[in-house]
């Protein structure tokens, strides 16, 4: 059960503090790993994630397609893979920038299901410079 | 996680001027907050749905009440 908690304060002398709470059950949709990606590494190497994309039982979806939030950042393949009757999917994230970069992306799903149409995945770019070898 | 997934942006806080400066023999000398629900328990929903909940709190006191700070986490 979700918990979190509210602190009021007032000027009343007796009673500075009031605490409020509101819980209550938030259910998964979806089970995302990892829920972010990084993309770290020199500019030249492959830099590439996978993310597993596992729909829950009780909501069942198929991924229609994958959009990215810009065009120039990353390279996105989706493959389905299926775990007996069940199916996830898994999403190869590929860095696309061959120079010194630093960006921030989303992969977008777009699915079956009227609740989620689309679910986005946050992908965090770190490209940097090769280190001299300094080999001479 | 679950507990970091649910927005919790739309959490208001509704305050109730209800300030009787004296008007009824009861009320208490100077301000006196009083939450009328403070815990709200909402129905199961699904991760990043908006939940939504106004508390009211009450000035049950003489003297104006101040809220002077409010501190989610």
């Amino acid at each position: 059960m979700l918990s979190k908690n509210i602190t009021v304060y007032t000027n009343d002398p007796r009673d500075q503090q009031l605490r409020l709470t509101i819980r209550g059950h938030v259910n998964n949709f979806v089970t995302i790993k990892p829920s972010r990606v990084r993309m770290t590494g020199a500019a030249g190497d492959e830099i590439k994630s996978t993310v597993t994309v596992i729909p829950e039982e009780k909501y069942p979806f198929k991924i229609l397609e994958t959009k990215t939030l810009k065009e120039d950042n990353i390279k996105v393949t989706l493959d389905e893979v299926k775990e007996g009757e069940d199916t996830e999917y898994r999403v190869t994230v590929e860095n696309l920038k061959d120079k010194r970069a630093r960006y921030f992306d989303a992969v977008i799903l777009k699915t079956d299901s009227d609740i989620r149409p689309e679910i986005k995945i946050s992908v965090y770019g770190n490209i940097f410079d090769r280190p001299d070898t300094g080999s001479n | 996680m679950k507990l970091k997934a649910i927005s919790l942006a739309g959490i208001l806080l509704l305050i109730a001027a209800a300030v009787c400066f004296g008007a009824e023999d009861t009320a208490t000398e100077g301000p006196d907050a009083v939450a009328v629900e403070p815990v709200f328990e909402f129905k199961p929903v699904l991760d990043g749905d908006e939940v939504v909940h106004d508390y009211v709190i009450q000035n049950k006191g003489s003297v104006e009440l101040e809220v002077q700070r409010v501190q989610t986490g």
